[in-house]
């Protein structure tokens, strides 16, 4: 008989671990219109902190390679389920966001996109992520968890996979296995909710990764035997429309797409409101199209993922107002 | 059976108490905090400050569970752990230390002492962690076992240890433990439960 392998075991229930913190949902129309504060200095101190205190926690003479550097950051980083940078973002004083304390809190859940789905749907038994800003641009406190989290399964399984694959034919693999992923185990068949703008962060923190060693330059850097983490890091710089969920539409599945469309028609009359209008046209002038965006034209077109464009608002408005 | 419920209940008085002496609003939101955007070296100092502002804090802890062999049992407890000051909890907060709960049932009562580590939340209240994503607890538990327990006598101690895991608000926990009774059918026990809470 063959046997199941005890380390598969592990992976697949790990995996599963993480659907709980990588299912958490997201509302940026909630949060259109009202004013937030840009987090993004806030975020580089707490990125710079942790990964510097990691550093300076082994001291190792000679100094460590390079790789083994990361190794120590990504600990701090990235924890096996819920990611120490959302735990922190939505819980203190400086990182503004909306909602924020308990009424506000209590308001969102009970009207954010996802609340009127099903009640035993797993994303509802989750606290959904609020919304912050940095460089103008809006997304969900999930993005950093993916950011890190989902950046190091994209990083680790580049690392992996070197020499499997043309150098040009890389990136479009790996970016496969990360909608696949989000498809299998966080999205899709989990909470019938597949972000594109997880997919999105997700590649960013896995240039995150890739930079701290082989940017240019590096952002460790080796200073009297020490590394150091550069003070060039910036959040903002990997931060992009495509974050944001009321930009950027998510795929739904049939069911919880019934009592999404409702909530988002809602916004209807919102949607050429001023401020509204001029964040969409701020989103349009920086939004480029990303190797994720070209991977998913590339599955609507053979079929294998829906069109996205029909979950966006301006689609669903354009429906009601038919 | 109703002299173990006042432990629980009082244990709940004290946090209603805690958290009115603690002076927490029924929105811990305040204000923005940034309203500027400071520069790199005021946030670096503003993060280095605030996550240093740490102080040591008592949450409620509470379980509601089917097990064998108290069968139906709540249990009301409290988690030691460090915080920061700013953290209300309102939304998931993660914590670990050390904790107690006092554990009334149907054929018995279980008191334990362990160590464990949660995401959890307070809501309004501020400091019970009624609704806990994630957690995981190493117990040592005495159980105490009366009226129409399946054990034989069905009134005996027991002591030993439990394994407790939460996952979206689901508590799974087993256990062994060993009867302090010379009188026992068996001396080990092996225990089981599922239920709500931590």
């Amino acid at each position: 008989m063959r046997t199941f392998p005890n380390h598969c075991l592990a992976v697949i229930v790990l995996l599963m671990l993480q659907v709980p913190a990588q299912a958490l949902e997201t509302d940026q129309f909630y949060a259109w219109g009202r004013p937030i504060a840009d987090s993004g200095t806030y975020l580089n101190a707490w990125v710079r902190l942790t990964i510097q205190d990691a550093l300076d926690s082994s001291a190792s003479v000679p100094p460590m390679e390079c790789a083994a550097a990361v190794k120590l950051a990504q600990k701090r980083l990235r924890k096996t389920i819920y990611q120490p940078i959302e735990m922190w973002a939505v819980n203190n004083d400086l990182v503004d966001r909306i909602p924020r304390g308990f009424e506000e809190n209590r308001e969102y859940r009970e009207n954010y996109l996802l609340a009127h789905s099903f009640s035993m749907y797993l994303g509802r038994w989750l606290n959904p992520s609020p919304t912050l800003e940095v460089n103008q641009v809006r997304f969900g406190t999930d993005k950093l968890a993916h950011f890190f989290s989902g950046g190091l399964f994209y990083y680790n399984w580049w690392n992996k996979h070197q020499g499997d694959y043309a150098p040009d034919k890389m990136v479009h693999k790996m970016l496969r296995f990360g909608t696949k992923l989000e498809w299998w185990l966080q999205g899709k068949w989990v909470t019938g909710v597949v972000s594109l703008g997880d997919l999105e962060a997700n590649y960013q923190g896995f240039l995150f990764y890739e930079q701290l060693c082989n940017g240019d330059p590096p952002l460790l850097e080796l200073s009297d035997g020490r590394w150091v983490f550069s003070d060039r890091f910036d959040i903002g710089d990997y931060v992009s429309p495509e974050w944001d969920e009321s930009w950027n539409a998510n795929i739904y599945n049939h069911s919880r797409w019934r009592g999404v469309r409702a909530s988002m028609a809602a916004y209807c009359d919102d949607l050429h409101s001023p401020w509204v209008e001029q964040q969409r046209a701020l989103y349009r002038e920086r939004d480029v199209q990303t190797p994720t965006e070209v991977l998913v034209a590339e599955l609507v077109a053979k079929g294998k993922l829906p069109d996205p464009a029909q979950f966006g608002i301006t689609s669903v408005c354009a429906q009601k107002s038919e | 059976m109703k002299k173990y419920c006042i432990l629980p209940l009082a244990a709940l008085v004290l946090f209603a108490s805690d958290i009115n002496a603690q002076g927490f609003g029924a929105d811990g939101a305040g204000p923005a905090a940034n309203p500027d955007p400071p520069t790199a070296d005021q946030a670096m100092q503003q993060v280095r400050d605030e996550l240093a502002s740490v102080e040591d804090r008592w949450y409620g802890i509470t379980r509601a569970r089917w097990s064998y062999p108290q069968k139906y049992s709540v249990a009301m407890g409290a988690i030691l752990t460090e915080q920061r000051k700013d953290a209300d909890c309102s939304n998931p907060c993660m914590m670990h230390g050390w904790h107690f709960e006092v554990e009334p049932g149907l054929y018995g009562v279980q008191g334990s002492v362990g160590w464990g580590k949660l995401v959890a939340e307070a809501g309004s209240s501020g400091r019970l962690m009624h609704t806990v994503y994630l957690g995981w607890a190493f117990r040592g538990v005495v159980l105490r076992t009366w009226g129409d327990s399946p054990l034989m006598p069905a009134a005996q101690t027991l002591a030993g240890v439990e394994a407790s895991f939460s996952l979206l608000r689901l508590n799974y926990s087993i256990g062994v433990l060993r009867s302090l009774s010379s009188k026992a059918d068996s001396d080990w026990v092996f225990a089981a439960g599922i239920g709500w809470g931590f």
